[in-house]
């Protein structure tokens, strides 16, 4: 017999557990797999003839205690903090922890193909920098075009991509790299591209970018494979 | 990579790595299995498996992946990594080197492993 979810009590247990858990991208991930657990569980219950709601108050029982298990999983889905807690000094990371939950960061990426930025309205546009910086790992350019800010606050990276040997790496960009400004402020990006033949075109989008911030910096760091590129934002063409 | 052993319990990471490296499994399953093999004797608070397992891939030992396997459901599955195996034969050392302590304490010397 299969179950659905459709149990209060462990849907209560869940969200207790999951309530312990500050880091917001990770909750879904971790609900499904305490679902199927308790789900795999009440499903052996059943098979030995207990009724479902028996099987429930068994199962929970088994799970163990929701703020203990809250509370470790928590432990391991802050590994963000516990990385820049082990670099920088507690005083950096308060003031990170404050700055992610308070600014409100949300992450858009868009794919297009032509241009990527072709949704923006002109009006809408505070600057547009034009930054034209190439840099390069094994044998993919990757071309920084320009940054956009909007009246709303979301400040746009564009940027393409190309393999410069003819059967290329197969495999496709994920991450640009960390996004950080002058401030020290980090911002979780998600790259979305489409694929134009050739070339690839992307676009990255951070919201309620402030416009305080004097110096966006890209930042790649993985594999053996490293970028940095600086963009100053303070100068920049208004777009007519 | 240390690993705090207060935290994650003496020899669970030994066990959780050698279940893995026989297959990859999903939660529920390590559960199962731990159980069956030990005759119950390693009985776990079910939830408190996951942020063993979290951590284990946060230290790179394991990853994960969800798959629909032969259970039918979309799982999350484990799967043990080149390092994880690499740590697994330290675990399985530091568990021989310790149990053979253990035994010349408790029954000195002379004894030796049947």
């Amino acid at each position: 017999m299969v179950m659905t979810m459709n149990l209060l009590k462990s849907d209560k247990f869940i969200n207790e557990v999951i309530s312990y858990i500050k880091f917001p991208f990770d909750r879904e991930d971790i609900r499904k797999e305490l679902e199927d657990h308790i789900l795999d569980k009440m499903e052996y219950y059943d098979s030995r003839g207990i009724d479902k709601v028996t099987a429930e108050e068994l199962t929970l029982r088994d799970m163990g205690n929701p703020k203990e298990i809250g509370i470790a999983l928590n432990r391991e889905h802050n590994f963000v903090l516990g990385w820049i807690y082990k670099i920088t000094n507690a005083l950096v990371t308060i003031f990170l922890i404050i700055t992610v939950f308070t600014v409100g960061i949300s992450l858009i990426s868009t794919i297009f193909s032509g241009n990527p930025a072709k949704h923006i309205a002109k009006e809408d546009i505070v600057y547009d920098i034009k930054v034209n910086e190439k840099v390069k790992i094994d044998d993919r350019v990757i071309k920084f075009k320009n940054v956009i800010y909007e009246k709303n606050g979301d400040l746009n990276i564009i940027y393409e991509y190309y393999d410069t040997k003819p059967l290329g790496m197969g495999w496709s960009l994920g991450s640009i790299g960390t996004i950080r400004d002058n401030l020290g402020n980090e911002y979780f990006v998600s790259s979305g591209s489409s694929s134009g033949g050739i070339v690839t075109k992307g676009i990255s989008t951070i919201s309620n970018f402030s416009d305080k911030i004097d110096t966006l910096i890209i930042e790649y760091d993985m594999y053996n494979r490293y970028y940095k590129v600086e963009i100053p934002l303070k100068t920049g063409d208004l777009n007519e | 990579m240390k690993i705090d052993k207060g935290l994650v319990g003496g020899s669970t990471i030994l066990l959780l790595l050698s279940l893995l490296q026989e297959r990859d499994r999903y939660g529920y399953e390590i559960i199962r299995e731990l159980e069956t093999r030990s005759d119950n004797t390693f009985q776990f608070k079910e939830g408190t498996l996951y942020p063993v397992l979290h951590k284990l891939e946060n230290i790179g030992y394991v990853e994960s992946y969800l798959s629909k396997g032969d259970a039918g459901r979309e799982r999350k599955y484990y799967q043990i990594t080149k390092r994880g195996k690499k740590q697994l034969i330290e675990e399985k050392r530091q568990w021989e080197t310790f149990s053979k302590s253990v035994e010349k304490v408790v029954y000195g010397d002379d004894h030796e492993f049947a």
